[in-house]
């Protein structure tokens, strides 16, 4: 019987627990690592001023920030494999399809390392709130209600699948020194498109445009409203920002289609690479 | 089996590695793909498997295009490189998560050629050395029962016994519907065990017979003087003697001399092709 050449569930399980029997020291070794970075930056965070009134708040940005930094890295560590001869021709002879090996890949680098780090971090803070406890006699106040009924909170988890998806098409495309190179090269395309945006606000607002670096891409620019007459004290000034219409339609494209799209552009990239 | 057609490749602009280069290789025999260093050997091992992208012309093994690296092709093919990855793992699990994906796959054949190879199947990957763990390699490779067998210099890095014990165990596992080509330098090493060469050279195929259509057309033998041997085509000087290739005219039964042979066809390239043409 001819085989499924593009997705088979149980070759994707058989694939998958092969990855995890590959990895799974690594793996191990990692969420440990975490743990104990995060407990050390929550332990300088809480008791390095020695004040007893601690909220769970003050964690928001070390979870951001770890989230966002270790996500990154580690999924700039995918398809390292590829980086050596004898082990890209090992991942790439390997009898499973290419979409299989690719959602292999995204589902540890996104349901994977989102347990991972949910669960590490979890530790650090438990661990962080028993030596509260421990060294000042009161908890550590769980205040986290006010900000997460939010529904703004799920736009952090939005940009973290775009900065994911980001790391994991640099890591098929450079498998040395991966997260530094897809940082560079992010700012370069980052640089590009705002050099792009000025030179447009330019050309459509000219000797309007209130300063040549007063604008931000895909939102708005700020321009000066009536040139002829002189308000020093309140300059007539505005930021105009895009349509909503336009608004909606962009954030519609940066919820739910640059990750896709750029995990997309990571597997027909996989599915060409040579060695 | 393998069919190459009109490939043509390079690594770099204007410096072509192959350039509309034919090859058909059939089921049921053993190839030595012989050439000199940067000959394209392992390129063209590579272009077989799917790990390199034909520029120009076409590559099918079995049927399939080799680029398009399906699981069905996979299941199929089985290449031991010339520097090869196994997983830090017991042996047992590396059978356990790798031989699922070869539906052929023959674990008490697997059993027979560690046995004939000597390696203990109770070890880790990570406590063997360089030559068992190739020796483990070629013992899966030939469990898998794969329709196609690639080999980048097999022999590398095996000691003299298993040199021996490599012929002997590819002898054993090569059938009629099996197609292995292996790559190597070291031309002795595949003695009495290949059944067709093929010889590439200056970004084509120059030289593609069997071992049988060889001996029919030259004789291969060792003289104290050249003058003795007749109509020489090649020779080759050394403290026994000289050897020597000569056309085979009385059906005169000799055994091949590969590295030779080899020579031979490089240097001598256009009388050799005269004479099987």
């Amino acid at each position: 019987m001819q085989a499924n050449n593009i997705l088979s569930a149980g070759r994707l399980g058989a694939y998958f627990r092969k990855h995890l029997l590959d990895n799974y020291r690594f793996y191990g070794m990692a969420l440990i690592v975490l743990t104990g970075l995060l407990l050390l930056i929550m332990g300088f965070y809480f008791f390095n001023d020695g004040n007893p009134q601690r909220k769970y708040s003050d964690l928001i940005p070390i979870y951001l920030v770890g989230m966002f930094l270790a996500g990154g890295i580690f999924t700039s560590m995918s398809f390292s494999e590829l980086g050596t001869n004898p082990r890209g021709i090992d991942y790439l002879l390997f009898p499973a399809s290419h979409l299989e090996k690719f959602l292999s890949t995204l589902l540890v680098t996104v349901v994977g390392f989102l347990v991972m780090y949910h669960v590490a971090f979890y530790f650090a803070a438990t661990m962080s709130e028993s030596i509260a406890f421990a060294r000042f006699g009161n908890h550590i106040n769980n205040d986290l209600q006010r900000y997460t009924t939010d529904n703004k909170w799920w736009y952090s988890y939005y940009f973290w699948f775009i900065v994911q998806a980001l790391f994991l098409l640099g890591a098929i495309y450079t498998h040395k020194y991966s997260f530094i190179k897809t940082v560079f090269f992010f700012l370069l395309f980052a640089g590009a498109i705002y050099l792009l945006h000025t030179v447009t606000a330019y050309t459509f607002f000219g000797s309007k445009l209130h300063k040549w670096n007063e604008h931000i891409p895909f939102v708005g620019v700020r321009v000066m409203i009536d040139q002829s007459v002189s308000h020093a004290a309140y300059p007539m000034d505005d930021f105009l920002v895009v349509p909503k219409k336009y608004a909606d339609f962009l954030l519609f494209i940066g919820k739910y289609l640059v990750a896709p799209c750029l995990w997309t552009m990571a597997y027909f990239r996989l599915r060409d690479k040579e060695i | 089996m393998i069919s190459i057609q009109n490939l043509s490749f390079s690594y770099r602009k204007n410096k072509p590695l192959f350039e509309h280069l034919n090859l058909q290789l059939e089921a049921g025999h053993i190839y030595g793909l012989l050439g000199k260093n940067g000959a394209g050997k392992s390129s063209l091992l590579k272009h077989m498997a799917g790990l390199l992208f034909p520029q120009g012309g076409s590559c099918k093994v079995q049927g399939f295009d080799t680029f398009r690296r399906q699981p069905a092709f996979l299941q199929n093919i089985f290449m031991v490189p010339e520097e090869f990855y196994l997983p830090p793992v017991h042996i047992k699990n590396y059978l356990s998560t790798y031989a699922p994906f070869y539906p052929n796959f023959d674990r008490k054949a697997f059993g027979s050629y560690m046995e004939e190879f000597h390696i203990p199947q109770d070890q880790r990957l990570t406590e063997m050395s360089y030559g068992q763990k190739k020796k483990v390699l070629i013992s899966f490779a030939l469990a898998t029962n794969t329709k196609t067998l690639i080999m980048d210099e097999p022999t590398n890095g095996l000691d003299i016994p298993s040199k021996s014990q490599f012929r002997k165990v590819i002898a054993a596992a090569v059938s009629d519907e099996k197609c292995i080509v292996i790559s190597t330098h070291q031309v002795r090493d595949l003695d009495n065990l290949i059944d067709s060469i093929v010889i590439i050279d200056n970004h084509r195929i120059i030289f593609r017979q069997n071992v049988e259509a060889v001996t029919e057309k030259l004789c291969f033998k060792t003289v104290s003087s050249i003058d003795d041997a007749g109509n020489v085509i090649f020779s080759d000087s050394s403290l026994r003697g000289h050897t020597v290739i000569t056309e085979n005219g009385g059906l005169e039964h000799s055994r091949i001399d590969m590295e030779l042979l080899f020579n031979a066809v490089l240097e001598k390239s256009e009388r050799i092709t005269q004479i099987f043409n």
